[in-house]
């Protein structure tokens, strides 16, 4: 049995040491830190919820989780997407039991109380008159997020009051997401409803992996990538070593692999975009977006804290032109060494069916529990939760010291902005967002 | 058309998902490719928990678990004949499937759908407990020169969060 420490706001100046750029390994196994956790960051950060294309009508919802909490994303009579808590205000049922539907209102299960679509308590099913005025009416409404924003299609939450807007909140940010979310006139839809899993690791490494692990790719991802690409692994690390990544502020962080220099003869640009919508990106983009865009072979990123995008073009038969996927997900925590990944695909509104069943295609071939990238990922992960939780081996540190050589060397003329360092390889974006996890945890 | 089949269709075709089986949880690879169709479709959607009211779908394409062709499907198998190519097999897994409710109809002349539950049992190495995961099949299945060989295959999963942290085995 292990002791249990508690933890004050002050031991996180000390769990996470960015001078030494190490972490402790506590902070991925030890449950009394992810309950501090789920007050200090996820009550208190912008939560993704959902796709705008998810509930295009009046009265469309789908269930989603905010951290431990349960929500129903819905889009209310005004048009505009609301964020409840899926709780009862009078025993706390779940009011809503399904993952997707449209309705009117929300019935409870249990006693019948009816709820708008806007969370106002509505009627308590016939039993009003027998509360003889007692009750104020007015106060049982569902909970509702503080405030529901959205940019570029994309839903976020928060229960924070205080938060800055979401605009303020992805800042920086927002010139990366657009490469992905907002690089056509009429934008991205969702290819269909979230698969979800359960991976017995902590959250923070799904998000830290994502923000993004370069010197991991070889390794793992190698040989698909030999076989689907027609990439020797040297070659791709070259282009791993060699591509950018990007603090974007406030714990965003992505990397932008290019072509390698040696195969931008052979591969034209855009690779796995959709012919017809090449023109309508070069033009939608700015210049300077574009300058980044045009040789992407891939776009890992992470927004703090725990939505992530991966995007990347392949082929499974070394024929037909490879197409890119785009793949969104969160990672929710269950518990400290539990974390239940959602993950959607999307595709560009304007491409025809049948490029986007070939990006659903290449998406499940790749970044899902069955894909031949992530199922290897996963396995990574469950094996630091296996080789940190023990009496020994929880103690120490997880290491990020190839920051230490990359973190002073940012490119200077980047077109985008944030702080852009020379290689994927480099651990400092990945590092940022314990870093940005260490300043919510110390308030 | 479909037609009832005669006891010897029936044993013949419950022997080929038993046999089919048992190639999988040997995971010979090699052997189990030999009896995919070239025009092979093989799904396993993801499934969804609905109102019967207000339902409807989200996208226009859906979400799958698998959803590959003989190309597809050829890359996912060359990984797994070659462990070393692949971190969650690198290590083999313990596997059983077990098939069971055989149901078989002849759709044309030389094919047959048959339907099957299979239940997966796999254990990773370090792992206490197997992970069960259970499906319905259905599957379309030719007769030819050199034996049955299976060109369809759609499985309903009777779990929707998968509880593992990857499925690279088959059903
Ligand atoms: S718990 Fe919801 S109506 Fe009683
Ligand atoms: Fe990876």
């Amino acid at each position: 049995m292990l002791i249990k420490e508690s933890f004050g706001p002050s031991d996180f100046e000390r769990l996470v040491d960015e001078e030494n750029a190490t972490a402790s390994r506590l902070i991925f196994t030890d449950q009394s830190i992810l309950d501090i956790e789920q007050e200090k960051v996820f009550t208190k950060a912008w939560l993704y919820v959902g796709h705008d294309t998810e509930i295009p009508n009046v009265g469309d919802y789908v269930t989603r989780q905010m951290a431990l909490d349960p929500v129903i994303l819905v889009r209310a009579e005004d048009g505009k997407p609301q964020v409840l808590l899926n709780s009862c205000s009078h025993r706390g049922t779940q009011v809503c039991g399904t993952d997707v539907g449209n309705t009117k209102g929300f019935v409870c299960p249990y006693h019948g109380w009816v709820f708008g679509l806007d969370g106002g308590l509505k009627a308590t099913a016939d039993d009003m008159d027998l509360y003889e005025g007692k009750v104020d009416f007015k106060t049982l409404d569902l909970t509702k997020a503080a405030q529901v924003g959205s940019y570029a299609g994309l839903i976020f939450a928060t229960w924070n009051e205080e938060a800055d807007s979401l605009e303020d909140y992805l800042g920086d940010a927002r010139w990366y997401l657009d490469l992905f979310h907002n690089r056509t006139p009429e934008g991205m839809e969702v290819l269909g409803p979230p698969q979800r899993w359960v991976v017995n690791t902590n959250w923070k490494l799904g998000a830290m992996n994502f923000a993004a692990d370069g010197p991991h790719a070889v390794q793992v991802h190698g040989p698909i990538t030999a076989a689907t690409f027609n990439v020797p692994p040297s070659i791709f690390r070259d282009a791993l070593v060699d591509s950018p990544a990007v603090s974007m502020g406030n714990g965003h962080n992505g990397i932008f692999t290019q072509i390698p220099e040696v195969l931008k003869d052979q591969v034209p640009p855009y690779l796995g975009t959709y012919p017809d919508l090449i023109p309508v990106l070069e033009s939608h983009l700015d210049p300077k977006q574009t300058e980044l865009n045009r040789h992407l072979l891939a776009g890992v990123t992470t927004m703090f804290p725990n939505f992530s995008s991966v995007q990347g073009a392949i082929t499974f038969d070394n024929e037909s032109l490879p197409v890119n996927f785009l793949g969104i997900r969160v990672w929710q925590p269950i518990s400290a060494t539990e974390t239940e990944i959602w993950n959607w695909f999307l595709v560009e509104k304007e491409a025809p069916q049948e490029w986007k069943e070939s990006a659903a295609k290449a998406g499940v071939r790749t970044f899902t529990p069955c894909g031949t990238f992530d199922q290897d990922d996963a396995e990574a992960w469950v094996a630091i939760n296996k080789g940190i939780s023990g009496t020994m081996s929880r103690k120490g540190d997880i290491n990020f010291q190839m920051a230490l050589a990359y973190r002073d060397k940012t490119i200077p003329d980047f077109p985008g902005p944030g702080r852009a360092y020379p290689s994927n390889y480099g651990e400092v974006t990945e590092f940022d967002v314990l870093l940005e996890w260490q300043k919510y945890m110390k308030t | 058309m479909t037609s009832t089949v005669s006891e010897t269709e029936y044993r013949e075709l419950s022997n080929f998902l038993f046999a089919e089986a048992d190639l999988l949880s040997d995971h010979n690879y090699v052997e189990w490719e030999k009896l995919l169709a070239e025009d092979l479709h093989y799904k396993i959607p993801i499934p969804q928990f609905l109102e019967q009211k207000g339902a409807r779908q989200i996208g226009t394409i859906g979400t799958d678990n698998y959803n590959d062709n003989i190309d597809s499907m050829r890359i996912r198998l060359n990984l797994l004949k070659n462990p070393a190519t692949t971190t969650s097999e690198r290590v083999r897994s313990l596997l059983n499937h077990v098939v069971g409710n055989v149901l078989v109809s002849k759709v044309s002349d030389n094919e047959y759908e048959c339907k099957s539950t299979i239940t997966v049992h796999r254990t990773r190495f370090n792992q206490k407990h197997p992970t069960t995961i259970s499906g319905r099949r259905t599957d379309l299945i030719r007769r030819t020169d050199i034996g049955f060989q299976l060109v369809k295959r759609h499985v309903k999963l009777t779990q929707a969060i998968l509880m593992t942290s990857n499925v690279s085995y088959f059903f």
